[in-house]
């Protein structure tokens, strides 16, 4: 009986406790709604979270009529909870996103176009293979928040001990060092195969590299599959498949992974963007690397990614919510945010700065903005980001030559682009 | 027979022993792992014990990561869905002991079935009703969940459980007077302890094991879960296991306690409820 | 079990009672599972698709005939019932053997019981990342185990087989101490004499075994293993996180399939066919499996 009473208790407390805690929260979000806060998400945590939550303090300083509250998500749930919020009308006032996500939004109609807010003038300031990737169907859906282009990155002492003096400069090249590097469980190139889109990031500029393209520009079909494309595949699968320059892993290898075996001393060489420096610097400060251009296929090619702000149609207070966009991409925060995580200046008037121009390894990927390919704008870009990664995966499992599975792939990219007409 | 007896012994222990090596070794790795130093996890062929064990990742995770508050959160949720859901099942599965009503069989089996749904399809309607709720970033909300989740099998182990109970003393207290909710708060509930407390081991493992929901219904840093949290730091460790693996010993250490207090009722409980049906 | 007079006595109470009593269970249920369950029906014969809103339409059974001829659902059904059959198979095994096991009393059983239940105290989700450590074809304890016998490394989670093995060796590890639990409750409710003799008879053990106490335990062995089978068969979490389904699809179960097509395609209309259809194919297995054990079709609530 004794124990009965003192189980009585404890469950009515939890039972309060729980709805308290509830409703509290409950509350807090209330206040979060009312019409002169703006609720945010950044993707993104670590640096992301260090910047912009002291920044919106700083906003919330500053201003009197407007108050802004942050919420960081993740990088690799951010879509999934976009899409779930945008679909429920559930989201917040103002997001940052994944550039290639905008678009998916603007066709679902969650997102206000901003063309309002802005004029040629301010336009002008932005570098344009930025800008481009804010546009679809004649509107602008978003504003550049962070712009990177991705370089080679590589052991300078393994790659002496390879008998290279300087970076790899074409395929053939490439493959060689990778394959010197590779010994006593020390591999040439920490290559990303596991089952997501990190895979068609990893594999995308080797496409571009050799003159291939994702889809036509129209955007009607898929020519990933033509001989460039199968090629670029041909050459991904051989340096995991024929000469073992990359772990067995690979095909559960994510791109952090990759990264990370480089910084362990598993993998010599990695591609990644400028915000690797900064992790470089903070876990492995005696790491000998440098920073090369991608090997040289038929042409120059990098991938040039664009991360936007955008607001939802839902934002209760526009105005409200457009003052914090500005804030966040203005020339003073922009070049802030820019120096603080080492991402590569939008704005014209930031490309000069000296900051941005005295380290050779940074000035590296700055110059490569020039090769910088986008992925094409449309809704549909994850799911064939998917399928490309799906066809790179059979084809480096040996389930599927290089050919059959782009072909397969191209076909399925066909039925989508042809039903969303 | 004594020699008998002795053969018997050994052959037991053979096969506990084979069954432990299975179930107990990857945590055994798991702990091991988390003492290691970053360089050690890369050393071929692994070491079983860290030559240089090291907390260095444990007070890495605890700078890096808010995990004082996922542990709360995840122990208050646990907690929470375990005494709502407890209680309500107690209750439901008493009316289908006890009371007779139209219609019990089919809701009996409706109850079943629902035990057949899985939740990951459910995502999308459950989080739009959340949200007509008011109820996302809430705890109350993933509490919800959670309980709708644990029910099902709660009532059956409950209904199960309350069958076997003979139903004189019930009714000798009915007899004096006692009423019903009188009978059932003072009389029924203490009777059925082990049953209530073997649910309750079944309910919390239940909620401390839910992901999907807390991750979906949840978009504040301050909100996450255990499991969610040590998920998104997969983004941030990639193959550096000797943080992850620290955060997968420190969430399973509450389970263990909660498991340790209430572990001789659970069989009592399971036996009585949930397998006669 | 009770006395007839005894379902008169409660009779003769208010049976408004009952409905109080139940209430609160049935309003959660109806909120969180009729509602979306009825949802998913509705949309299961609609085309929606979230990121093309000006293409909804109600297209009746379209979803359906589509859903039978997709090859990629027909490589999920496939996976499903691999993954399933041979993880319930196992853990039915194995859990009736540690049943018989921890039954026994024995100085330290106690002991060994309660770490026999670890596996179930660690969320799934994290046994997932554990056990993706242990299979690093690298750095992993499973190759580094290999390599002291002299056994080649092996690429775990790379290739078709031994990734499906690798996922259902972990579903076995997550699920068998709850499984034993159940068979052991089971067990606790035959005469123990029974069973000792069963145990000690030498030569007979075997026979005796399967003559006398598996009879006894088949109601228990029905609901135990119904059970195990629905959670085996939504089985996400462990999938998910060790392999997202891959490497190219070898792992995608039905589950993890409808949470692609739902959450990264959007298409909610199919998706939720393809849900409706997972319950039916639940319900057709666990029926099956009734059958097989009871030999008369009906499952005993």
């Amino acid at each position: 009986m004794k124990l009965f009473t003192s189980w009585k208790v404890a469950c009515v407390a939890i039972i309060m406790t729980s709805v308290v805690t509830g409703c509290s929260s409950n509350s807090s979000s209330g206040n979060a709604s009312s019409s002169n806060t703006v609720t945010a998400w950044v993707m993104g945590e670590g640096a992301w979270k260090e910047y912009y939550s002291k920044l919106a303090d700083q906003f919330n300083k500053e201003h009197t009529d407007v108050q802004v509250k942050v919420d960081f998500i993740p990088w690799e749930q951010g879509h999934d909870k976009l899409i779930a919020a945008a679909a429920s009308g559930a989201g917040p006032d103002v997001t940052t996103d994944g550039g290639r996500w905008t678009t998916e939004l603007a066709a679902m109609g969650a997102l206000e176009p901003l063309d309002a807010y802005i004029d040629s003038a301010y336009k002008q300031d932005f570098v344009e293979s930025a800008w481009e990737t804010t546009q679809w169907k004649n509107k602008t859906w978003g504003i550049p928040q962070g712009f990177t282009t991705t370089g080679l990155f590589y052991r300078t002492d393994w790659l002496q001990d390879a008998g290279y003096d300087r970076a790899p400069k074409d395929w053939d090249e490439f493959r060689d060092a990778a394959k010197k590097m590779t010994k006593d469980n020390h591999f040439g190139f920490g290559l990303v195969g596991d089952n997501s889109m990190e895979t068609t990031m990893f594999w995308a500029p080797f496409l571009w590299q050799n003159g291939g393209e994702i889809l036509t520009k129209d955007l009607k079909k898929a020519t990933f599959n033509s001989a460039a494309g199968v090629e670029a595949l041909q050459f991904y699968v051989d340096i995991y498949r024929k000469d073992r320059s990359a772990p067995e892993s690979a095909l559960s290898t994510k791109r952090n992974d990759s990264h990370k075996m480089f910084t362990n001393g598993i993998a010599g060489m990695t591609t990644t963007g400028p915000w690797f420096f900064a992790e470089i610097r903070e876990s492995k400060p005696d790491l000998k690397y440098a920073v090369a251009p991608y090997p040289v296929g038929k042409q120059a090619a990098t991938l040039a990614t664009t991360d936007h702000i955008v607001m939802m149609k839902t934002a209760k207070n526009k105005e409200a919510s457009w003052k914090w966009i500005d804030y966040v991409t203005d020339k003073q925060h922009s070049q802030e945010w820019n120096k603080f995580i080492g991402f590569i200046p939008y704005r014209k008037s930031g490309l000069e700065d000296a900051s941005f121009t005295t380290d050779p390894n940074f000035k590296v990927l700055i110059n490569e903005a020039k090769n910088g390919h986008a992925y094409p704008t449309l809704p549909e870009w994850p799911q064939i980001d998917n399928l490309i990664a799906n066809a790179v995966q059979e084809a480096l499992a040996g389930k599927k030559q290089p050919k059959e599975a782009l072909d397969d792939a191209a076909k399925k990219v066909d039925e989508i682009l042809a039903q969303s007409k | 027979m004594k020699r008998r007896r002795l053969l018997f012994t050994v052959f037991w222990w053979g096969a506990a022993l084979l069954f432990l090596a299975f179930l107990v070794f990857p945590v055994l790795w798991m702990i091991s792992t988390s003492l290691k130093p970053s360089g050690e996890i890369f050393q071929i062929p692994p070491t079983w014990v860290p030559e240089h064990p090291t907390l260095q990742a444990y007070s890495t995770l605890w700078q890096k990561g808010n995990f004082l508050r996922y542990l709360l959160n995840s122990i208050l949720v646990a907690l929470a869905t375990t005494g709502i859901a407890v209680l309500v099942a107690s209750m439901a599965g008493y009316a289908f002991a006890r009371l007779p009503f139209i219609g019990r069989k089919t809701v009996l089996f409706g109850i079943l079935t629902a035990q057949m749904i899985p939740g990951v399809l459910f995502l999308l309607p459950i989080f739009v009703l959340m949200k007509q709720l008011g109820l996302l970033n809430t705890y109350l909300g993933l509490i919800l969940a959670n309980v709708t989740f644990a029910l099902p099998f709660a009532i059956w182990m409950m209904y199960g459980f309350y069958k076997h109970i003979p139903a004189e003393i019930e009714e000798a207290a009915w007899v004096d007077g006692a009423g019903f909710g009188g009978t059932f708060f003072r009389v029924v509930l203490p009777m059925g302890m082990p049953g209530l407390l073997s649910c309750a081991i079944f309910c919390f493992l239940s909620a401390w094991d839910e992901f999907v929901f807390a991750l979906a219904l949840n978009t504040r840093d301050e909100l996450r879960t255990m499991p969610v949290g040590l998920f998104s730091f997969v983004g941030q460790f990639g193959i550096e296991w000797n943080y992850l693996l620290a955060g997968a010993v420190l969430v399973t250490i509450p389970a263990m306690v909660f498991f340790a207090l209430f572990q001789k009722y659970i069989l009592q409980g399971f036996a009585a409820g949930a397998v006669k049906g | 079990m009770r006395p007839k007079r005894s379902t008169r006595f409660w009779r003769n109470r208010n049976s408004g009672s009952a409905y109080l009593f139940l209430t609160p269970a049935l309003l959660i249920l109806g909120l969180v599972i009729l509602y979306p369950l009825l949802n998913t029906l509705w949309l299961s014969f609609q085309h929606k698709v979230l990121i093309r809103p000006d293409q909804d339409s109600f297209v009746g059974m379209e979803n359906y005939i589509k859903a039978l001829g997709d090859q990629e659902v027909r490589q999920a059904t496939l996976h499903t019932i691999v993954f399933t059959v041979c993880s319930v198979g196992v853990k039915v095994v194995l859990g009736m053997l540690g049943a018989l096991l921890l039954n026994v009393k024995m100085r330290g059983a106690a002991w060994v019981r309660s770490f026999y239940m670890l596996p179930w105290l660690v969320p799934s989700v994290v046994a997932a990342l554990v056990w993706r450590w242990i299979f690093n074809d690298q750095f992993g304890i499973a190759n580094g185990m290999l390599a002291t016998f002299g056994g080649p490394a092996v690429n775990w989670l790379g290739q078709d087989t031994t990734a499906m093995f690798a996922v259902i060796l972990v579903d076995i590890w997550r699920g068998l101490p709850l499984m034993t639990l159940l068979l052991l409750a089971g067990l606790q409710m035959i005469p123990r004499e029974t069973i000792d003799a069963t145990l000690i008879d030498g030569a007979n053990a075997w026979q005796r075994y399967w003559r006398v106490i598996l009879p006894l335990m088949k109601p228990t062995l029905i609901m135990v293993g119904t059970l195990s089978l629905i959670g085996t068969f939504n089985s996400f979490n462990i999938i998910y996180v060790m392999t997202g389904g891959g490497p190219a699809h070898a792992t995608e179960i039905l589950v993890t399939h409808v949470f692609r097509v739902a959450f990264q395609s959007f298409n909610f209309g199919y998706g939720s066919t393809l849900a409706v259809l997972i319950l039916v194919l639940i319900t057709i297995l666990t029926s099956l499996y009734n059958r097989l054990l009871s030999g008369r079709g009906e499952a005993k609530l």
